[in-house]
């Protein structure tokens, strides 16, 4: 029995995924061969919107790293960095009808980092309140949390500003690069540089500062590093405000591409980054960015040449085929089971 | 059991523990509340709105019964019970309407009420099932979020209607009514006075008289309140207890686990099976549009709230809920408004402003839905996480802990 | 056993409620002076992204009952309004719960509404039975009175063997999707147009109608439908319409399920200019507002005739700004609303004067009912209604609107529907273009 299951979950579970993968493949070939236009313009808008899944999925795969919480929140984090931007355009004199000027870029890379350092402090504070009293609760409990706190940011956000769409200044350059096969614009451009840029820098933050290396031991093992001397609180706190601030820039760059945000964008947005983060395997930085880039991709396929209605079915039928045959994800999961 | 009650000794040490189980109380003051709701109801309203609205409310008390056992009971979270209530309606909705006629089978079905309120348990109970085998053995936040998955996809394939069987966003309405052989009519609902009626046409429930409705889900509360108690204390309910407290003591000990879990889940599906076709009946519509993900939390609020693992608990938490949610929150603007107006505060209900972007006190307070479910889990969670009436056992494992330790699940539940 | 025995005594329990149940019932109060009070019943969407369009709609209703004075022949005459929406949109089981309670209600005689298709189908079948008139404001849907091809159902099965209770005082999709249909391939000269439905009753009904005509003018489209709930990105799609060579784009759907948010994506793709079509249920502020810099060469149809083009109309429409003041009090179908409102006042005081007692109810009711199904020729804001046997009004005027900007003196006006009130689309405005009379 033991090893039945071993094989449905090992063997059974890559068998089922490198055909899954060859048949997208062939797809994907067959779709180029017909029309490769068109297949490239999919393309674009599969990596923008996964350079934004992958931003998202940053942050659930960091604190999920770190203190295995799936932070349900984390969606509607997303989606308060494009809120919290919308006033502080205001303060800075951009209304929502505003245009692309020159003059505007400087504003624009001000209030770029003040919604990540606004939106980490948020996150932060979320962890302190909700999160670490139950530190030492079973893992469910702070799961009902979470999920607790994205109602209450989603509340709080409908509160705020209501059940509209909101416009967003319209502050990117819609110039659009176009020949016989690509058709890209400034924006496309823009959501990709942003995301690599963030990306990278995360990569060296981890990989090169003392807090970082703080962050890899503490995933690696909690009691083992505070024993090193490592501030487990410290270290949790600033990565739930990496994890913020990622998804608050992510949250911008959607506001400042699609020039519309709504309350409860961040629910879908979020379930969606998850499985990004899960398929990727979860506990993972660079796999949630390339989890992000594949579900992106995935989803623009499946809007364009099957149909928009059955997108959500099929990425979450990926999440379950995932979770069921292969928990660990493509690339490997940081954090051993136990 | 049957020599325990012959012997009267039993019987009154039997009595003595009733009367000393705070959930015993619990129970009397629910049934009698039960009882006496629809005639005061009626009587202080004129109309038998408040009844239809509590055999609604059963609905939900059902659900929350359900997942009960799914979380409280067997310490596994289920994040798309939704889908098995959908599953259960559908299940009504489909065998007794004339759906089928339009869908490619081309021949309506019209399947008596009582039979398939027991085979959409059944469905729910076996799509549990299936949906369990493959994904219990994963550790509990990634059950959580797999069910969360099935519960987006399956209310998503009703609506896209592959097979053309489900009707789709066209949803099913006119679905048939429960009949009865026999019954009693009286004042509330046909006739004047008091007589007995006879034959299946004429003891047809009606969407509009919700008193049959209301009684008939105040039995069927009864009747899963029975069947739950006794399955907790039953040799699965302590295999549920031993598999929450520790999944891998209790697989050394000789049980089980994942048939242990699996029963969870389908019994905790089957109760949603229930409740679904009863809801597809007394609604008469089954639209893909009520199974979202809202659905699956409000229980999952309902059962944190009330207690989790205790019966009495979860009821209370599920009436709770319900009123706060589609009574309290839905009439609060309306009833806001006229407070507002009552003690002269006009200029808060102005909404003609754009300047102040001000949406008006009614409509202000009509958007705290959201904030209100999310506070309660939060504030339950972090100030009182066994809930308003814990169950016994949790709050004794609690005390025994101390207050560091206030764990509702144990640390490794769920972890294999 | 225990528990057989507990199980007993608690169905005894649970019968008895049944018996101590017939204590209650049929206390009616009446105010004091009063005969009593008379109710209609309104079920719309009122609160939420939906507000929008049931609000204004809900205030032609009131506006009907202030006329009225208040009361008809010493009854007082009340509004008994219901929310059918449900985070924000319509919701289908709402409103079924919703009619219940107004059936159960023994002043409300009649009801106006619903406002969306797919909650006037799931409504019909609970109203049928207790000859509950329905007359609503704004459902378009033509299987909820027509027996087409076309309907996955029969009109007359939603009825279930009742006569008809179900009227409605607008025009159809079967002729506002074609209305439509013309205006894009003969007026704008559009011959390849991408159609997208939101996979609602109303947006796909509307859609398939638009399609049909269309192709019957000689037109070819490419169909694609989103998730209402959860596309954000609807850019994959416009490009397949842009690959396959549309020009222009038709949309079935509703502004709070989202259909104008593509309009608003376009501009991104450089195909901000292509005319972006609709039915009544884009001809919104919101709609205005979500299509963002695009906002110009958006066109919708509404079912009904232009108030504006309507002398007699004009005196009526003062008089309700200067009771309702909000900057969106007026919307689409305020005045549809008020029609139909007036309608059923019409017939109840025919059945009052015909010595009805309001306090039988079910007969009261089946005689407002039969009143209504005799409407002819009634005079309204929106035209001469003559209800036909299906309950389909003879009123059978489309109009066509596009979006313009509008000087601000014409926005403050109030009776075009512009973008909202202080947001950067507040000078864009459904401007009347033309209408097609299918009943000529």
């Amino acid at each position: 029995m033991q090893r039945l299951r071993a094989t449905f979950a090992g063997d059974l579970g890559t068998a089922l995924f490198s055909t899954l993968g060859l048949l997208a493949v062939g797809w994907v070939v067959i779709l180029a061969i017909q029309s490769p236009r068109s297949l490239i313009a999919t393309m674009v808008i599969g990596i923008t919107d996964g350079a934004i899944y992958a931003l998202i999925a940053l942050g659930y795969t960091m604190v999920y790293g770190i203190i295995e919480l799936i932070n349900f929140a984390h969606g509607d984090v997303f989606t308060l960095g494009g809120f919290i931007a919308l006033p502080l355009f205001a303060a800075f004199g951009i209304g929502p009808g505003a245009h692309y000027s020159l003059v505007f870029i400087p504003i624009l890379l001000l209030v770029f980092v003040l919604v990540m350092l606004i939106n980490g402090l948020v996150n932060i504070t979320i962890e302190r309140v909700a999160y670490r009293p139950l530190r030492g609760a079973p893992r469910l409990a702070p799961l009902i949390t979470a999920i607790g706190m994205a109602f209450i940011l989603e509340g709080t956000m409908y509160l705020w500003r209501g059940p509209v769409n909101l416009r967003f200044p319209d502050l990117i350059s819609e110039a659009r690069y176009t020949n016989s096969l690509i058709d890209i614009g400034v924006k496309d451009v823009m959501v990709v540089v942003v995301a690599i840029f963030l990306v990278v820098m995360l990569s060296l933050f981890i990989n090169r500062t003392k807090l970082g290396k703080a962050m890899r031991a503490t995933a690696q093992d909690r009691d083992a590093a505070q024993l090193m001397g490592i501030d487990i609180n410290r270290t949790i706190s600033a990565t739930f405000f990496i994890g913020a601030a990622l998804a608050g820039a992510g949250g911008l760059v959607y506001a400042l591409y699609f020039n519309s945000i709504r309350f409860d964008l961040g629910f879908s947005a979020g379930l969606v980054a998850f499985t990004a983060a899960v398929l990727g395997g979860i506990g993972n930085i660079e796999g949630a960015a390339l989890g992000g880039l594949l579900i992106g991709i995935i989803r623009a396929l499946v809007d364009r040449y099957i149909s928009a209605s059955w997108s959500d079915v099929i990425i979450f039928a990926i999440l379950i085929i995932v979770l069921v045959f292969r928990p660990t994800g493509l690339l490997g999961m940081r954090v051993p089971e136990k | 059991m049957i020599s325990t009650l012959r012997d009267p000794k039993a019987l009154r040490r039997r009595l003595r523990d009733w009367s000393r189980d705070p959930n015993m109380i619990v129970y009397g003051v629910l049934l009698v509340g039960a009882i006496l709701f629809p005639p005061i109801a009626s009587f202080a309203t004129g109309t038998n709105t408040l009844t239809g609205l509590a055999a609604d409310a059963g609905v939900w008390v059902l659900l929350a019964i359900g997942l009960n056992v799914v979380v409280g009971f067997a310490g596994l979270l289920d994040l798309g019970y939704a889908a098995f209530f959908a599953i259960g309606a559908y299940t009504y909705a489909l065998l007794a309407s004339t759906q089928l006629g339009s869908s490619p089978l081309h021949h309506a079905v019209h399947l008596p009420f009582w039979f398939l309120l027991f085979l959409a348990m059944f469905v729910a109970a076996s799509a549990g099932a299936l949906l369990g085998a493959p994904t219990l053995r994963l550790r509990g936040d990634y059950l959580a979020i797999v069910t969360l998955g099935f519960g987006e996809i399956v209310p998503r394939i009703f609506r896209n209607d592959p097979g053309h069987f489900t009707g789709g966003i066209n949803a099913i309405g006119n679905i048939d009514q429960p009949t009865l052989p026999v019954c009693v009519d009286g004042p509330w609902s046909r006739g004047d006075d008091l007589h007995l009626n006879f034959g299946l046409a004429n003891c047809s429930f009606s969407i509009t008289d919700p008193t049959a409705y209301y009684v008939l889900m105040v039995l069927l509360i009864i009747a899963c309140v029975i069947l739950v108690s006794n399955l907790q204390v039953s040799r699965l309910g302590r295999a549920w207890a031993a598999v929450r407290e520790d999944e891998v003591a209790a697989a050394a000990m000789g049980v089980n686990t994942r048939n242990i879990k699996l029963l969870a889940f389908a019994i905790g599906a089957a109760f949603s099976g229930f409740g679904g076709a009863y809801y597809g009946a007394k609604l008469s519509l089954v639209s893909p549009d009520n199974f979202d993900f809202t659905v699956s939390i409000t229980v999952l609020v309902m059962v944190v709230l009330g207690g989790m693992g205790n019966i009495a608990g979860v009821i209370v938490g599920a009436l709770a809920v319900y009123f706060l949610e589609f009574k309290f929150l839905t009439d609060l603007p309306r009833n806001t408004h006229a407070l507002v107006d009552a003690i002269g505060l006009g200029p808060l209900l102005d909404n003609s402003n754009p300047a102040t972007g001000w949406p008006g006190i009614e409509d202000f307070v009509g958007r705290l839905n959201f904030l209100v479910l999310g506070l309660i889990l939060v504030l339950m969670m972090l100030l009182r996480p066994q809930g308003i009436l814990p169950s016994r056992v949790r709050a004794q494992e609690l005390k025994a802990e101390g207050a560091q330790d206030d764990t509702v699940f144990d640390q490794r539940a769920g972890q294999t | 056993m225990r528990t057989a025995r507990l199980g007993r005594v608690a169905a005894i329990a649970a019968f008895a409620i049944v018996a101590v149940a017939c204590g209650g019932g049929g206390s009616g109060g009446s105010g004091s002076g009063s005969k009593g009070t008379i109710s209609i019943g309104v079920d719309l969407p009122e609160s939420g992204a939906a507000a929008s369009s049931g609000l204004p709609t809900l205030d032609g209703v009131k506006f009907a009952v202030q006329k009225a004075g208040g009361s008809i022949d010493g009854w007082t005459l009340t509004v008994e309004n219901r929310d059918d929406a449900v985070g924000g949109s319509y919701n289908a089981d709402k409103g079924v719960q919703n009619v219940t309670d107004l059936i159960n209600n023994n002043n409300v005689v009649a009801m106006v509404g619903p406002f969306n298709s797919a909650v006037g189908k799931a409504e019909i079948p609970i109203a049928a039975p207790a000859h509950l008139t329905m007359i609503s404001p704004s459902n378009t849907n033509p299987c909820l009175t027509k027996d087409l091809s076309s309907c996955d159902y029969h009109p007359a099965d939603l009825r279930k063997g009742n006569p008809n209770n179900y009227f409605r005082v607008v025009a159809t999709d079967d002729l506002q999707g074609p209305a439509m249909a013309d205006y894009a391939f003969t007026t704008l000269g559009i011959k390849k147009i991408g159609i997208l439905d939101e996979k609602t009753v109303f947006g796909v009904g509307i859609a398939n109608a638009f399609q049909a005509q269309y192709q019957k003018d000689g037109g070819t489209f490419k169909r694609d439908s989103f998730d209402p709930k959860t596309t954000t990105d609807w850019r994959a799609i416009l490009n397949g319409f842009k690959d396959f060579g549309a020009t222009a784009i038709y949309v079935g759907g509703t502004d709070d399920q989202s259909a104008c948010k593509p309009r608003g994506q376009m501009n991104a793709l450089g195909i901000g200019s292509w005319p972006y079509l609709g039915g009544d249920g884009i001809e919104t502020s919101q709609c205005i507002d979500d299509a963002a810099d695009s906002a110009n060469g958006v066109s919708a149809t509404t079912a009904g005739a232009d108030a504006g083009q309507i002398s007699s109309a004009a005196s009526v429409i003062t008089d309700y700004k200067k009771a309702f003041t909000g900057a969106n009090d007026y919307g689409a179908y305020t005045m549809s609303a008020f029609d139909a409102a007036n309608i059923e006042i019409q017939a109840i005081k025919q059945a009052l004067d015909a010595g009805k007692d309001p306090k039988k109810v079910n007969d009261f009711r089946e005689a407002v009912r039969v009143n209504v199904s005799k409407t002819s020729g009634y005079a309204g804001v929106l035209g001469t209604t003559t209800f036909d046997a299906n309950g389909d009004t003879s009123a059978k005027i489309i109009s066509v609107y596009a979006v313009k900007k509008e000087d601000a003196a014409a926005v403050a006006k109030g009776d075009l529907t512009c973008g909202k009130a202080g947001g950067s689309n507040a000078s864009f405005c459904f401007v009347w273009v033309k209408q097609f009379n299918f009943g000529a």
